[in-house]
Formats: structure tokens, C-alpha cells, sequence
């Protein structure tokens, strides 16, 4: 859609621009907070670093071992994402395209868990867990995880799977193809957009999760990077607000690579229906 | 034993003014590891979170059963909340062993140390009393003499006015100074200590009674002498007026005693607040012991953990760790004092192990009416709502809990 | 050809063909109920487990350590108590904003996806919000409100002296806030959501209602959004249910509830009761009511969703 660009056009231009900065302006804020010392910021909250200070960065690597912390989150992400794909695509693939007796009621129900709080089942949860003998144990995060995705990434793959032409799928069941050849064939290539999208979705509610996490593990070493950055403030100790920032900053710089990599198959992801 | 010790630590491995300090540089880690040598008792240390979450952790994995063998955490309703998970420590320790260390009250249900079975921690020293941080310089040029307080009311708000008319703000208070540091002072005085605190969580007294009413309205007229929007503001940032002398003074304690000091040198001084009336008794305070160790039942490792405790609390340790000046609690030893190199906290400490000094409310109150205390207060500060709303809304609240 | 003229094969074809398209379905249905065990399984014990445990706690006065039956209190409280709809204040307050965030977001999809100038660099920069965490959302925006934050600095550096305020201080204000958070976060995924909406309509409609032209307003209304109701409800859908249910963490680190407890969601408040008060019956009893609430929201949004899609 490539059109002359007149007045009206810019002017909108710049107002989206406004925006844009109002979208950045706050990270910006954050990360030249973060090269400044307690002093300077509450000085003049407003300033420019004096100099690109490291002290916080010093003090974020001093106190934890940040790579084992991210390595930590990583790998509970990762395993927690591999297991939520394995379930959730076949369900997705059968609620959006197979027609038979309580689909919509499971589709129903599975809709309607994602409306249940996850502080209300934290507790009984736990609970369980621990009688299953995973008190402190990257078990209990990664079952959390995985049962908190689960009907958001149904719900978001089986809309998108819901607009794929069934003669498609009728050709490969013609052919012969059995249950997991068509999944592995059909389904997942063509979609895979929205499975990208639903695992970008995913990974980043879990890496920004804190209170399952904070309950479910107990030892220092097997901790999140989240839930361990929120151990830095203290009770009656002034608060540190360049620290604070820098250790949530470190913490979000995850996201925002996975992000910035992988930009072009969210949008791919949820575009619904426009496969031909 | 089964393992090695797991404590859950409040203790801070952070130091905000030297970022490379590493967590085993803290006396905590070499404190356990002189432990471990003495003993040959293995700890592994966890991190609590500083904040109210720690009790999200510590109370799930109470219920779960699965807590760690010992904890250091808030004292008073805070750590009673979870009392039905607590060890009672009374046993573990013989008469002059508790006599040596202060605080008891802090740790037992009903706050009645000479109830022995009701003792479910232990005191980890105290948070001092809670004062005015002054800076004696701008003081004096407006001709007021803080070594001179505690004064009344009356005379310190006096005071008051001659510093605000140098142009100086008097006071600079955030969210935490406001309320649990000044309000707190003025109303444990108003209903005559601790008790008088237990009595307003009971309804044996009402917080709209005559005597509160007056301290709540005279804690509201400090407003026109301090800074705008205190209960939006963090102490730390609140903190900051004074050391660039905007203001003259904030209220605090202990913790910010090592920065007050850097940041004012000889000006730094200490005085305590003002008697709210006079039937008060002089000079009193609130602080105390906001920390304790507890231990729990479902432990398999109980003694070693009290032994543990009773090693981080001897004489020799306790200096060590006032020699390090790592954040945490003072000393709270009943057969120590001077053992702090700056003089400020050796006034404070000795001020902290006074009779005056009354046990924070906010770890007497229950936990329901400290939040619903903290919120009406930050509406009457604001003015959103009058002094009498504001105590009859407690009383309602408490009211409620019965 | 009448039926009795009808060659006997093609009869026994029908017959056939029934039990061929029975025996298909009821494939179909082993294959269907089989493909979604595994995630059934996680979510009924994960999920609908806790809310069972839940719904029976709410019964009594559990602490965590012992629970005894009080019947109804827990849910006379709430209801009784007066303040029900206090309580609810902040997330109704953000389900009002939610037209207003629907008609911003789709309203800058649609100038995005019409090209306007630097068109790729806002898609991808509005993004990054909602890639934040709400605590670091929470902690920026807390930071630059502050009384004296950088807003208020900035304020007073421009002359807009009389501007500066008590952001937090005050309730309305704080919710003003806390509602700019909200919106700065949920932009970016709105205007992608909507972006992929707009690629199932053909190209000519949307050039009807392209940029250029008096009345672009009104055919955003009258055309557009009509067209992407799909799209629509699948975002309402989605932020109902985390202004019902996920408000914790933004409101925690911005305002803590306050001013005064007046910018508490619910599930704030069950937080509070839970692990503060340690009066697990009652934010037991208290989830209850929420569950209650967001299936409703819910149920009645996928009815129309349903209706719509036919």
C-alpha cells in the first residue's frame, strides 16, 4: 500500500512518534538510572548520569551469581515450554479443527481456567507438590508454569489453527497419513507462526513471574532471576533505588532480545486466516 | 543430624555504599563459617525477601510443613502469625542465659516473657529507639539546641517555627517515617506504652478515647513543617532533604546512622521526640527488638539450631558484628554496651535498652488493623479525612477482628 | 426415479455410508478426546484441584494449620460488610478504560498498517512495554511519580509549577496513573493483535477507510470496527479476564494499594488476607466470588464470540 504522503499523513506520523517516545522514554529512564549512585538520583532525579557509573552492575554480579540465575530460568523456560507445546498442540489441533461430542465444552472449560487466579490456588497447589515429595524442586515451578499457559496457548493456537483450510488436512488423512504424520507434517509447519507467538507470550509471563517461584523454590541456588532480584530490598534500609532498577533491568534484557529476535514471527503468529 | 542446618536469613548481603563487598565478605557468612569450624555443623543459608513477601514464603512452606530447621524474621504479630509452626524456646535456654539478652516480650504470644511456655523465638537484638536525626548546624543558627530534647510539645513545636523561619524545612518524612516511626511514638505515649498498645488491639481501650484524639491532632499539626507528600514518599528519597541540608531533621534509627554521619560529620546529632503531654512518661520511644530467630517444630534439628543461634548472639560475635557495621539489628546483649565505634549508636543502643522505649506497635497490633492504621493514616495526613474519621474508622476495624 | 425404483446397491451404499460417516465420528472422537487427555489431566489437577480446595476452605477459618467449619461467614462478610463494591472499584475503574484502550489500540494498527511514515519502526517499538514485566513497569512509573520524581522536576523546570502534585497521594490521581501503566503496557500487544486482524480484510475496504479524507473517524467506526469484531473480542476477552484476575503485580510495586487501601484490585486484597492477615478461609471465600465473576465475564464474551463468528 504504498501512497503519496501528504500533510495529513506526517502529521499523524508525528503524533504516533510522540507516542513512540512516550513507549521508550521510561526504558531510557531506567537504564541511565542505572549508572547512577544513590546520591546523584536522589539529588536530581531528573539528570544524566555524571559518568556511565557501574557500581550497580558491580553490586547486582556481587550479590547473586547472575548467570546461574538466568541459566536457571532459562532451563525451567525451556523445559516448561517443550512440555506446554507437547500437550497443548494436539488438544488445540482437536478442539479447532476435529468435530466431535464435548468439544465445546472442553473448549469451554478450558477458556474458563484462565480466569482463575493464580494466588487464590497457590497454597493447595503447593500443597501437592510437596506431598509428591517436590518441595524445593524446579518440578513444582515448571507443573505451575505449565498448567498457567496452558489454556491461553490452546485458546491462542486453536483460533489460529480454526482458520486453516480443512481440505489441507483432509489430503493428508486421504493419503493415508497417520495421526502424528499429519501433526508433524501439516499441522505444526503451518502453525508454526502461532505456535512462535504462544511460546514468545509464554516464556515472558514466565520469566517475569515472581510468586510462584518465591514459594516453590527454597534454595538460593535453584532460584529464578526475578525472585532472587527481589531480594535485594530490605526492612529499615534506605532503599536503593538505582540498585532496584538495575537488577530489574538485567532481568527484562531476556525479554526484550527475545523480542527484538523474534519480532517478525509474532506478527506472522496471529495473523489469522490470512494462510491461502 | 540430618543434613546440614538450613536457615532462612533476613540478614542483608547487600551494601548499598560498597557495591563489590561480596555475600561471604558479610559477618553473616564468616560469623557460620566460625560456626561450621567450632561445630563441624554444616548451614546452608537461603535469602528471605526484605520485605512483606518474606511471609508469603515463610508461612506456605510452614502450612506445607517443609519450613527451614531456624529463620530470622519480624518480631511480634509477624512472627506469630505462624505461632501453631513455632518451637517454643523457653527450654533451650536456662535463666541467665535469657537474662543476658533483651527483647523477650517481642518474641512471646501475649507479649508476657514471664509466661515461659508463650516464648516462641528469640530476640535478635533491637532496632533501638526510633529519633530525630538532626543536623545541629542548621539548628543552631535558628537558635535551637536539639541536645536539649526531649522537650514537650508545646516547646519543641516552638522550635519548630524558629527553624522553619531560617527557611529551612524542619522535617523531611516518607512513607515508612511518618506513620510506624512518629505516629507510632506519639500514640504508644498517648496510651502509656506497650500495654496501652495491647489494650487497643483488645478494645480494652478505644483508639477515638480522649488522650489519643489529642496526640492524633498534634501529630497532624507537624504537617505544615515537614514536605509534601510524605506518605508517597520513600525514606530514602525523604532521607536525601537532610544531607543536602534542605531540611533539618527526619526520624529514624540505627540503620541510617553510618550514612548520617558521612554525609554530616560533626553535625550529626541524635535527640529523642518530644513528651506528647505531660503525664507521659520523659523521653518516651518506640523501636525495640523488630527481629527475631525462630525455630520450627517440625525441625529434626532443633538443637543445633538454638546452638547456632546462641553463637551468632555471643558476647564475642555480636562485637564482631558491630565492628563490621553490616546493616542489620544493634547488639541487643544486656551485659554489652559501647561496642560500636561511632558514639551515635552507642547512644542509641543505650537509649534502646530503656525501660521507655515501647515495643512497636505495628508488631503488636494485628496484621488486618496495622494495614487499615497505615492506609487512614495516609487519608488524614492528606487531609481526605478528619482526625475523628480516622480513629473511629480504627475502631471499626478492631472492632471487626474480635 | 422414485424409491421404489431405486437399484438395490445404491440402498445398501446408504446404509454404508451411515455406518462408514458413524464409525468416522466416532474415530474422530477417540482422536479428539485423546489429543486433549494429557492437557485435561494438568489442568483439572493443577488447576481445577486448587479451585475445589479453595471452594471448600472458603468454608471455614483455615489458617494454614487448622480449619474449622463456619459455614457461611466467610461469604456474609463480604457481602454484608458494605464495602462490596469498594473492593471492586479498581477493576471496574480498568474495565471502563478497556473501550477506551480498544478504539486507541485498533486506531494505531490501522495507521500503522495503512503505512504512514516510519510505520515499521513504531510496530516494533510499541512492543516493548508489554514485554516488561508489570514490576518494572510498576517501579518506573512509581519512581517518575514520585512527589519528587522526575515528573514533578520536570514540571517545575518548565513553569508548570502548580502542575506538580501528589500523584499517589490522592485517588484519583493514582488510578489516573496506574491506568497510564496499564495502557502503556497493553498498547503494543493490542496494536499487534489488531494488526494481524486487519490482514484478513480485504485490501479494498481498508482502502475505504484509508488515512487520507474527511470522515476518517467515522468509517473507523462504521466500517472497520465492525469488521474486526473477531479480532475484537478475542483481545476483550483476554484483558477482562487479567483486569479481574492479574492486577497484583502492577498494583503492588506502583501504589501498594494505597492511597488509603483505595486502588486495591481483588486479588490484591486476596493476597492481603492470604499471606498478611493469614486468614486463608476468607481470601478462599473471596477467590470464590472472583471465579464467579470472571466466568460469567467470560461465558457471556464467548457466547458472542460464537455468535459472531457464525
Amino acid at each position: 500500500m504504498r501512497k503519496k504522503n501528504g500533510p495529513a499523513r506526517w502529521g499523524i506520523s508525528g503524533l504516533l512518534a510522540v507516542l513512540a517516545v512516550a513507549a521508550l522514554a521510561p526504558l531510557l529512564y531506567m537504564i541511565t538510572t542505572s549508572f547512577r549512585t544513590l546520591q546523584e538520583f536522589a539529588s536530581d532525579p531528573l539528570a544524566l548520569p555524571a559518568t556511565l557509573n557501574p557500581e550497580n552492575y558491580i553490586g547486582l554480579s556481587s550479590r547473586f551469581d547472575v548467570v546461574q540465575l538466568i541459566g536457571n530460568t532459562a532451563a525451567y523456560a525451556g523445559v516448561a515450554l517443550v512440555i506446554c507445546m507437547t500437550i497443548a498442540i494436539p488438544a488445540s489441533y482437536a478442539l479447532a479443527k476435529l468435530r466431535f461430542r464435548g468439544a465445546t465444552l472442553l473448549f469451554v472449560g478450558i477458556v474458563a481456567t484462565m480466569g482463575v487466579p493464580m494466588i487464590s490456588i497457590l497454597v493447595p497447589d503447593y500443597l501437592l507438590f510437596v506431598q509428591l515429595g517436590f518441595e524445593d524442586s524446579p518440578v513444582g515451578v515448571i507443573g505451575m508454569w505449565v498448567a498457567r499457559a496452558l489454556p491461553s496457548t490452546i485458546f491462542l493456537i486453536a483460533s489460529v489453527l480454526r482458520a486453516l483450510p480443512d481440505e489441507l488436512i483432509e489430503a493428508a488423512t486421504l493419503d493415508g497419513a497417520g495421526y502424528f504424520r499429519r501433526m508433524r507434517s501439516i499441522v505444526i509447519p503451518l502453525g508454526l507462526p502461532g505456535i512462535v507467538t504462544a511460546s514468545i507470550f509464554n516464556i515472558t509471563g514466565w520469566w517475569n513471574d515472581l510468586l510462584v517461584p518465591l514459594v516453590f523454590l527454597q534454595s538460593d541456588d535453584k532460584q529464578t532471576l526475578n525472585a532472587g532480584v527481589a531480594t535485594i530490598g530490605q526492612r529499615m534500609v534506605t532503599s536503593d533505588v538505582p540498585q532496584t532498577v538495575t537488577g530489574l533491568l538485567v532481568s527484562s534484557t531476556v525479554p526484550i532480545i527475545l523480542y527484538v529476535i523474534l519480532q517478525g514471527n509474532i506478527r506472522k503468529g496471529l495473523v489469522m486466516g490470512s494462510v491461502k | 543430624m540430618s543434613g546440614p542446618l538450613v536457615f532462612w536469613s533476613g540478614y542483608s548481603t547487600s551494601d548499598s555504599n560498597n557495591k563489590s563487598k561480596k555475600p561471604q565478605d558479610f559477618w553473616i557468612s564468616q560469623a557460620t563459617a566460625r560456626f561450621t569450624q567450632k561445630t563441624g555443623i554444616q548451614v546452608k543459608m537461603e535469602t528471605l525477601p526484605g520485605d512483606a513477601t518474606m511471609f508469603t514464603k515463610i508461612r506456605t512452606a510452614a502450612i506445607a510443613g517443609k519450613g527451614p530447621d531456624l529463620a530470622s524474621v519480624w518480631s511480634g504479630s509477624y512472627m506469630l502469625s505462624i505461632k501453631e509452626a513455632l518451637e517454643p524456646m523457653a527450654p533451650y535456654f536456662s535463666d541467665d542465659e535469657r537474662s543476658k539478652l533483651s527483647g523477650w516480650a517481642a518474641v512471646t504470644d501475649g507479649f508476657d516473657p514471664t509466661q515461659k511456655d508463650k516464648i516462641l523465638g528469640v530476640p535478635n537484638g533491637s532496632d533501638g529507639p526510633m529519633i530525630c536525626l538532626c543536623n545541629n548546624t542548621l539548628m543552631s543558627k535558628a537558635g535551637v539546641d536539639p541536645t536539649q530534647w526531649p522537650v514537650s510539645y508545646d516547646e519543641w513545636m516552638g522550635d519548630l517555627d524558629k527553624i522553619k523561619a531560617t527557611g529551612v524545612m524542619p522535617l523531611s518524612l516518607g512513607d515508612a517515617s511518618f506513620i510506624y516511626y512518629l505516629y507510632n511514638t506519639w500514640l504508644a505515649q498517648a496510651v502509656g506504652g506497650s500495654v496501652g498498645i495491647g489494650q487497643l488491639a483488645t478494645g480494652a481501650r478505644n483508639f477515638s478515647d480522649p488522650e489519643v484524639l489529642d496526640a492524633t491532632n498534634k501529630w497532624l499539626a507537624v504537617r505544615p513543617y515537614a514536605f509534601n507528600g510524605a506518605p508517597t514518599t520513600k525514606d530514602g528519597q525523604a532521607v536525601q532533604q537532610l544531607y543536602t541540608g534542605k531540611a533539618s531533621m527526619v526520624v529514624g534509627g540505627a540503620t541510617s546512622i553510618g550514612e548520617f554521619r558521612k554525609q554530616l560529620g560533626d553535625a550529626a546529632v541524635v535527640a529523642k521526640l518530644p513528651d506528647i503531654s505531660s503525664s507521659v512518661p520523659h523521653g518516651m520511644t518506640v523501636g525495640g527488638t523488630g527481629v527475631g530467630f525462630i525455630v520450627s517444630k517440625t525441625s529434626k534439628n532443633k538443637q543445633a539450631a538454638v546452638d547456632y543461634i546462641k553463637f551468632l548472639l555471643s558476647a564475642d560475635e555480636q562485637q564482631a558484628f558491630a565492628n563490621s557495621l553490616d546493616p542489620g539489628p544493634l547488639a541487643g546483649r544486656t551485659d554489652m554496651s559501647d561496642v560500636y565505634k561511632e558514639p551515635l549508636l552507642n547512644q542509641l543502643q543505650k537509649w534502646g535498652s530503656e525501660d521507655t522505649v515501647a515495643f512497636w506497635p505495628d508488631n503488636t497490633l494485628q496484621a488486618d488493623l496495622v494495614n487499615e492504621l497505615a492506609n487512614q493514616a495516609q487519608l488524614a495526613w492528606g487531609g481526605q479525612i478528619s482526625a475523628t474519621e480516622f480513629l473511629s474508622r480504627l475502631d471499626k476495624k478492631r472492632d471487626t477482628l474480635k | 426415479m422414485n424409491a421404489l425404483t431405486v437399484p438395490p446397491t445404491a440402498v445398501a451404499s446408504a446404509t454404508v455410508q451411515r455406518r462408514r460417516r458413524r464409525l468416522r465420528a466416532r474415530r474422530a472422537a477417540l482422536v479428539g478426546w485423546l489429543s486433549c487427555t494429557p492437557a485435561a489431566i494438568v489442568i483439572l489437577v493443577l488447576v481445577w484441584f486448587g479451585v475445589a480446595s479453595t471452594i471448600q476452605h472458603s468454608f471455614t477459618n483455615w489458617n494454614g494449620f487448622s480449619a474449622d467449619w463456619v459455614g457461611m461467614k466467610n461469604y456474609v462478610d463480604i457481602f454484608a460488610s458494605g464495602d462490596f463494591f469498594e473492593r471492586f472499584r479498581t477493576n471496574l475503574v480498568f474495565l471502563a478504560s478497556l473501550p477506551v484502550l480498544l478504539v486507541f489500540c485498533v486506531s494505531v494498527a490501522v495507521v500503522i498498517y495503512d503505512h504512514i511514515p516510519g510505520w515499521r519502526f513504531f510496530r516494533s517499538v510499541y512492543y516493548i512495554p508489554t514485554v516488561l514485566s508489570s514490576a518494572v513497569v510498576g517501579m518506573i512509573v512509581a519512581v517518575l511519580f514520585a512527589p519528587r520524581g522526575a515528573i514533578n522536576t520536570f514540571l517545575g523546570r518548565v513553569g508548570l509549577e502548580s502542575l506538580a502534585q501528589d500523584w499517589l497521594g490522592r485517588t484519583d490521581t493514582a488510578l489516573g496513573v496506574l491506568l497510564m501503566a496499564f495502557f502503556w503496557q497493553s498498547l503494543g500487544q493490542g496494536v499487534l493483535v489488531f494488526l494481524a486482524g486487519l490482514s484478513t480484510i480485504s485490501p479494498e475496504i481498508i482502502e475505504a477507510a484509508s488515512v487520507d479524507g474527511a470522515g476518517w473517524w467515522r468509517r473507523l467506526f462504521t466500517i472497520l470496527l465492525p469488521l474486526l469484531a473477531p479480532t475484537s473480542a478475542y483481545f476483550l476477552l483476554t484483558n477482562v479476564v487479567y483486569v479481574l484476575v492479574d492486577l497484583f503485580s502492577l498494583v503492588y510495586v506502583t501504589t501498594q494499594g494505597g492511597p488509603g487501601g483505595t486502588t486495591t484490585p481483588v486479588d490484591y486484597t486476596i493476597y492481603l488476607k492470604a499471606f498478611q492477615e493469614g486468614n486463608l478461609g476468607a481470601a478462599s471465600a473471596l477467590s470464590v466470588v472472583l471465579l464467579v465473576i470472571v466466568f460469567a465475564c467470560s461465558w457471556f464474551q464467548l457466547r458472542l464470540i460464537d455468535r459472531i463468528g457464525e
